[in-house]
């Protein structure tokens, strides 16, 4: 249902829409937040294992050592590289969340504004958290 | 079923086409929006006309003549005790706080836009001739001219939106501007559609 205006006509149900990407973007950033949190976990993990490797040298196994140790630093750079991945996706995701709910609540402030009827179909508090 | 042909020679699918150009219709409207800003911009800070700069040169020199006869202390001079000190101002000083000469400066300022106002205002509008010629706009234009200028954004920012409707209902992510206007984001698909046209 849409409301007439002098000048323009509104559709409530556009603003329903703006918020529902805003939720959409917000879990994109939750879930974002939590592939790069276990990939600086993974990180750290494979960092520690690199260092174990290296601190169990022994005397007469250099060859196996240094295959050993190449492996585990080929980990750390492959866990580094999927944390650079995750990062990026993260800060990607935290902007379009944060464009997506300054948009929807200049939207709803707009349409409060004009008197548009959303009070049951949008939650301010929702977008806002 | 996708023609094989397509995979060997890397020629792009009608999906593909479509959406290229969908983002290409955004891009240009984007673009429209972002020129109809910088337009209203240019406006806002284009220099004023020579008569329009000057109202405002006698409407601050009504304000500084006024408010320096205001802060001479005229009374004073009908007082005995202390008629001897003329009309000096004193800096005006806080307890504990240094001098403030301004009001003293702006005073002197006033007092000689009394003295010499014609001849003060011949020396700025030469300048402002030097300046600006016959390229500053009146208010009238300028107003005119925002205005033509606002209608063109209203209509890119239409343009725009309709662009991101085709993407969304096409399925392919797009993002609104968070600065987008919610005229334009909250409007119905009619109403978007003569908005648009308005600027065509």
């Amino acid at each position: 249902m849409s409301k007439t205006d002098p000048a323009l006509t509104y559709d409530p149900a556009r603003l329903v829409h703006l918020a529902h990407l805003a939720r959409q973007a917000r879990a994109r950033f939750r879930g974002a937040r939590d592939v790069a949190h276990d990939a600086r976990d993974v990180l750290q993990d494979r960092q520690r294992q690199a260092g174990l490797t290296r601190a169990e040298s022994r005397p007469g196994f250099a060859a196996e050592e240094s295959a050993a140790r190449a492996a585990a630093d080929a980990r750390v750079e492959a866990a580094r590289a999927r944390l650079a991945e995750a990062e990026a996706e993260l800060s990607e995701a935290h902007a379009a969340a944060g464009a997506a709910r300054a948009l929807a609540l200049a939207c709803l402030d707009f349409a409060e504004r004009i008197g548009l009827a959303i009070a049951e179909t949008v939650d301010r508090q929702e977008l806002v958290e | 079923m996708k023609n094989p042909l397509r995979l060997l020679t890397g020629a792009p699918s009608p999906a593909a086409r479509a959406a290229a150009t969908l983002r290409r219709d955004l891009d240009a409207a984007r673009e429209a929006t972002a020129a109809a800003k910088a337009e209203i911009g240019r406006l806002e800070s284009a220099p004023s006309d020579i008569e329009t700069a000057l109202a405002a040169f006698d409407a601050w020199a009504d304000r500084a003549i006024q408010a320096a006869i205001d802060t001479l202390p005229i009374a004073r001079l009908t007082d005995p005790r202390s008629a001897h000190l003329g009309l000096d101002i004193g800096a005006y000083a806080r307890p504990g706080q240094p001098a403030d000469a301004t009001p003293t400066a702006k005073a002197a300022m006033g007092l000689a836009v009394l003295a010499m106002r014609d001849r003060l205002r011949q020396a700025v509008a030469d300048q402002l001739s030097d300046l600006i010629g016959d390229a500053g706009m009146t208010a009238d234009q300028r107003a005119a001219a925002l205005a033509a200028a606002h209608r063109a954004l209203t209509a890119a920012e239409a343009a725009e939106e309709l662009a991101v409707r085709d993407l969304e209902r096409a399925g392919l992510p797009v993002q609104r501007r968070p600065d987008a206007d919610p005229r334009a984001v909250l409007a119905t698909d009619q109403r978007l559609a003569q908005l648009a046209d308005a600027g065509a």
